[in-house]
């Protein structure tokens, strides 16, 4: 039989079907079980390569001789072939020598020498590659090394493999192998991820594989469990196969995973048949037993689970479970506490024991056990009933205990303490009095008596034994942050913030990774407005804690102030995960979308705010949000309800014009603006927006109170009385404009006036033919800004005063500034014509510029505001 | 409700006792068995209630949601979750919770589950279930989408499942409010605590319902169950036993045609014998036979029919 008969495939060239030939054979020829069957498949899978190797080469150089034909080393060869292959037929496998058994290794490495030992050139990357897999083929054959992974290491950092084109190769043939292959620990497809990089190429190699396949790969390497490897063992008299052992457990793991438990137990059974010492399979095979609410028997299994594996605390536990059901308490302590030796805070084992405790009259130990896990877990329910359960059972029993037994101070101190538990404070005052006149109290009774009256609101008399706490504390020599940790946060909920700093800041020395401290201190400092500070701390309280909200809330509220809009959000967005109905939080969320431009999601939060607590400005801010997304339907909608309710609020009127301008409704923007600023005059924004619209609506007459009240205030002032001397102007009331000009001067000085409004001033004092004055004004309008009409009237002034050079010359300059003008022109050659009269024109009555060359009106245009958003808002919070 | 429910009889109080954490939660008097006024005002207030909490505004409405209640509710994706973790190993498990994204409710409601999955029994939270099952056949019928027989009757079925899937008052009302918290998907604290005091009274009140009544009151009278279970048997028997003769009819009238098939073939191979021996006695009792072979199939054509 000759090499491809017994691979049981065709000749052919190409490898990867050779080698899936290979890899099928390797389980019929099993290394270790058929030694002679392997050499001869070795044998095969060899020569099949290598006539491979032939057979494309002949191909490719196109040679009369390319056609397929098989070289059988049994035959002849051909002298050409015989030439090429010389070297390795002499290396030939000598007669007699066989493989010996079970080392698959060696006879790798001897393969390998056989390769190399010719003497011949560098391998080629095809070489490597090939050799590669053959490594990997051998190694895997062997279910020691399979799982072995410095042998994998050994392989995978071999430098030669290393080289780009070995490792485009071996890529593929290494997926090919494992399309097969695919049974080996987590460990060792992390470690060849490593090398190849498969979880960066997932969408390329799902292009080359089948996608599942590709999913497999990617799940097996990223996983966070697994079944697995290291147990498995083979003795002498079994006669199973690893991998058949392997699929089995999956399946079984499957079906539990999805509490398929007829399939399950099918699976569990066969795989259990192969072998009963696995500790991934015993601890399923309880767990389904339990499942079936069979205890007997997932005793045992868990039972079983403890002798294979010691060190693993999942047996103990779940049997402890089983002994405590059957009432065997005891012995179920026995096991938690072994837990606990193992894991020493697992809350399993500790709720475990508590229920021990109770069952065996334990009391006071049960609850102890209980406080102690809720410190970690004080979200566990079961925990917090059971100790409620409990501490109503005690405080009877120690109620009784004490009537027998009036002096026993300790256990007096223990129902004081279950009070506590029980918000019975008063009851907890009274115990500890009682105490307190037989015996001094101790650091922790001081402290419970702080505690106590601190709950029922009496916080000077509960710092005061906090007080004493400390004090007994430092003279024993005690650890104090407890009790600085409880003062100081007594401070902070009774906004004493400084003595509240103080405590806490001396807690975090004596005690510097406690979040609850590090917490406080940062609610303190917020309290303060040290708003970094609290952000620093709350970081550290974070890091430590993740689980807490309220420290978000914390950090959060920092930010909000310190307008970190991000991270506010962030914070915020932690705090609503866990208090779906906190107002504030989803207020500060809101808004922090808000001014970082998420529309969508701060009306979201400003709905749920007012949802939940009635929040007073979020429909203003739903309004305005709307706004900003363009629909003014729903921000008219918005603003109305909030106006409804905030009949005193300007900015209501504010931003319903807004909204009507928005949607081009002037009309209706102008009615609420009027409306708006005849009720809030004091409101400059809002004045303002009316005398805005009125003026666009050239409704200058009803504009002029409002105008008026802008130029009482700060904001407008200047362009109030420069569009009420525009007003004046048009309408010729020239002893009106000067008033408002006069009174403009006594709250802004001339000095400050911008040109605008010195030529208006200018111009009406001239109309007014006060002609010094109004050349002062114009002078210096002029030094601001020399445009045509400026320079024009002051020539005309200039006439008025009989400078005529002066006229003449601004008259020219008028004329340079807008040439081609016709009122510049004829006044220019007005004034030349003037001056020549000379001597004659001193003793004529001159008649004024303005009746010779009278002017239009110069100007209609209205003034218009720097600048008028699109919608007022508040930028800062109040 | 009527005021029935002052004098309610023991297996109904008991179904009743299902749902006081909800009865609790809205203020009812517990003292009155939480008993609600028929005023104008509480049954537009328990409408619009059952209207924003459940989305019911009619019989048809509250059939559907007691149905979801019975046939999934929340404890189905309780048990999800359940199977899933429990069939990792412990050190797997927290594994596992490491990757989920902190904050979010999965890794809180995973959190829970871990708590819960070995503490509460196989029935899990389904005591949340079962709590506001009762609570809206009460509510139901206080404003009249069903009726009082019918709530009670309601009732009494999944009093006897309760009973069946919990062992005691504290281990039911633990599963309830665990229920409620994992269905809020929070780990907060505060809302544990708050969750908590939801059962305060109930727990240590020595008045309180959960107190009084016996977890293991037996809800379904004995003699009425035998008989009922008799019935069943009977009934069952019955069936059987109609299925089994019309089998035995079958499989007799099978038996005669196979018989006589047989008859007939050995006959016929008789009568080939015969015929090999002296012609005139053959021919004589090859009609014979041939007369006897036609009247029995005859016969059993006849008994065939």
């Amino acid at each position: 039989m000759n090499s491809w008969e017994f691979l049981g495939i065709e000749p052919t060239s190409d490898q990867g079907a050779i080698k899936r030939a290979y890899a099928r054979l390797l389980k019929t020829y099993h290394p270790e079980d058929d030694p002679e069957g392997f050499q001869r498949l070795r044998e095969a899978y060899e020569h099949a390569l290598r006539e491979a190797k032939f057979l494309q080469e002949a191909a490719a150089s196109g040679d009369a001789a390319g056609s397929v034909f098989v070289l059988d080393p049994e035959e002849e060869a051909a002298p050409a072939a015989e030439a090429v292959w010389t070297g390795v037929r002499e290396q030939g496998p000598r007669e007699g020598e066989a493989l010996e058994a079970g080392v698959p290794e060696q006879a790798g490495e001897r393969l390998a020498s056989r390769s190399f030992s010719a003497g011949k050139e560098p391998a080629t990357p095809e070489e490597l590659a090939e050799h590669f897999i053959s490594q990997v083929t051998v190694l895997y054959a062997d279910f020691p090394s399979r799982i072995d992974r410095e042998k994998w290491v050994a392989l995978l950092e071999k430098e030669e493999y290393w080289q780009l084109e070995v490792k485009q190769r071996t890529n593929k043939e290494m997926l090919t192998f494992l399309m097969e292959k695919y049974h080996l620990p987590r460990q060792i497809w992390r470690l060849l991820n490593d090398y190849f990089f498969w979880t960066d190429q997932e969408m390329e190699l799902s292009q080359e594989f089948p996608e599942n396949f590709i999913r497999f790969v990617i799940n097996q390497i990223k996983k966070p469990w697994e079944l697995r490897y290291d147990f498995l063992k083979k003795d002498e008299d079994s006669d199973y196969e690893y991998d058949d052992f392997i699929d089995c457990r999956e399946h079984a793991f499957r079906a539990m995973l999805d509490n398929e438990l007829e399939e399950a137990e099918k699976y569990l059974a066969i795989a259990s048949n192969m072998f009963t010492e696995d500790p991934d399979l015993l601890r399923m095979i309880g767990h389904f037993y339990l499942r079936k609410d069979d205890l007997e028997n997932a005793f045992h299994a868990f039972y079983r689970l403890t002798e294979v594996l010691p060190e693993e605390i999942d047996g103990y536990i779940h049997r402890a479970n089983i002994l405590r059901k059957i009432g065997k308490y005891e012995e179920a302590q026995e096991d938690y506490q072994h837990v606990l030796s193992l894991s020493p805070d697992n809350e399993l084992a500790l709720s475990g024991l508590a229920r021990c405790y109770v069952s065996l009259g334990k009391l006071t130990e049960a609850r102890a056990v209980l406080k102690r896990i809720l410190v970690q877990c004080p979200y566990d329910i079961d925990v917090q009933v059971r100790l409620l359960a409990l501490n109503g059972l005690l405080a009877d029993q120690l109620q009784e205990e004490l009537q027998e037994a009036p002096d026993d101070h300790e256990r007096r101190f223990c129902l004081a303490s279950v009070c506590f538990d029980l918000e019975r404070y008063e009851e907890c005052v009274e115990s500890l009095d009682r105490i307190q006149r037989a015996i001094p109290l101790t650091v922790d009774m001081e402290l419970l008596w702080g505690r106590a009256l601190i709950k029922q609101e009496q916080t000077e008399e509960g710092l005061a034994h906090l007080d004493k706490a400390l004090e007994l504390a430092r003279q024993a020599g005690d650890s104090e942050w407890a009790i600085l940790l409880e003062r100081g946060t007594t401070y902070v909920e009774s906004n004493q913030y400084e003595a509240a700093i103080e405590d806490l800041t001396a807690a975090m020395e004596l005690m510097p990774n406690h979040p609850e401290i590090l917490h406080q201190l940062a609610e303190a400092y917020r309290c303060q407005k040290e708003y970094k500070r609290c952000v620093e701390l709350s970081d550290q309280a974070i890091s430590l804690n993740p689980t807490r909200w309220i420290y978000y809330s914390t950090r959060g509220l920092a930010h909000y102030w310190l307008n970190h809009y991000k991270e506010s959000r962030d914070d915020h967005q932690i705090v609503i995960n866990h208090e779906y109905n906190f107002s504030g939080a989803w207020h500060r969320k809101a808004y922090s979308h808000f001014r970082l431009g998420e529309y969508d999601r701060a009306i979201e939060g400003f709905h749920e705010s007012e949802r939940w607590g009635d929040n007073e400005l979020s429909f203003y801010f739903i309004a305005i949000c709307h706004f900003k997304l363009g629909d003014y339907e729903n921000a008219l909608g918005a603003i109305e309800y909030y106006k409804e309710s905030h009949e005193n609020d300007p900015d209501a009127y504010l931003v319903m014009g807004d909204v009507y301008r928005g949607m081009g409704d002037e009309e209706q923007a102008r009615e609420v603006y009027c409306s708006g600023a005849a009720q809030f005059p004091d409101n400059q924004d809002l004045v303002k927006m009316a005398v805005y619209s009125l003026l666009k609506e050239n409704a200058q007459t009803r504009a002029i109170p409002y105008l008026k009240q802008l130029l009482l205030g700060e904001d407008y002032r200047e362009w109030a009385a420069t569009s009420l001397l525009n007003i004046s102007i048009q309408q010729g009331e020239w002893e009106e404009a000067v008033a408002i000009a006069d009174n403009f001067r006594n709250v802004v000085p001339k000095e400050q006036w911008d040109p605008t409004l010195l030529f208006y001033a200018g111009y009406v004092h001239y109309r007014l033919e006060r002609y010094q004055i109004a050349a002062l004004y114009l002078e210096q309008a002029y030094r601001l800004k020399a445009d045509g009409d400026t320079c024009s009237y002051l020539s005309m002034v200039y006439f008025d005063l009989g400078r005529m050079e002066e006229a003449a010359a601004f008259a020219k300059k008028a004329l340079e500034a807008v040439p081609g003008n016709a009122e510049y022109q004829r006044r220019y050659e007005g004034i030349v014509s003037q001056s020549k009269k000379g001597l004659f024109g001193l003793f004529r009555k001159k008649q004024s510029s303005q009746a010779l060359w009278p002017s239009s009106l110069p100007f209609v245009w209205h003034q218009e505001l720097e600048e008028v958003p699109d919608i007022h808002y508040w930028q800062g919070e109040e | 409700m009527s005021s029935k429910q002052a004098t309610l009889d023991p297996t109904d109080l008991w179904g009743l006792a299902l749902g006081a954490v909800l009865f609790e939660m809205n203020g009812y008097d517990a003292a009155n068995n939480y008993e609600i006024e028929p005023t104008e005002e509480n049954l537009e207030a328990i409408r619009r209630s059952l209207k924003r909490g459940w989305g019911i505004e009619s019989t048809e409405d509250l059939m559907n949601n007691l149905r979801w209640l019975q046939e999934e509710g929340h404890r189905t994706s309780f048990y999800e979750m359940r199977s899933f973790l429990s069939t990792l190993s412990m050190a797997d498990q927290s594994a596992f919770l490491e990757t989920l994204p902190k904050n979010t409710e999965k890794h809180m409601q995973y959190i829970l589950v871990k708590a819960y999955m070995h503490k509460l029994p196989l029935a899990g939270i389904a005591a949340w279930d079962f709590g506001r099952y009762v609570d809206l056949c009460r509510m139901g019928a206080f404003v009249g989408y069903i009726s009082e027989e019918t709530s009670w009757e309601l009732i009494r079925k999944v009093a006897v499942v309760a009973q069946e899937s919990y062992s005691g008052w504290l281990e039911y009302g633990i599963s309830y409010v665990a229920g409620r918290q994992f269905w809020l998907g929070t780990i907060s604290e505060e809302k544990a605590k708050q969750h908590t005091d939801y059962v305060r009274s109930l727990v240590l009140n020595k008045d309180s319902l959960w107190r009084r009544l016996d977890w293991n009151l037996k809800l379904v009278d004995e003699e009425e169950a035998e008989e009922a279970a008799e019935a069943e048997e009977v009934e069952a028997e019955a069936v059987e036993t109609v299925v089994v003769e019309k089998e035995e009819l079958e499989a007799e009238a099978m038996e005669t045609v196979v018989a006589e098939t047989v008859e007939v073939q050995t006959e016929a191979v008789e009568s080939e014998i015969a015929q090999a021996e002296p012609a005139e006695v053959t021919a004589k009792d090859a009609e014979t036979e041939h007369i006897e072979v036609a009247t029995e199939e005859a016969e059993t054509e006849t008994r065939q029919k």
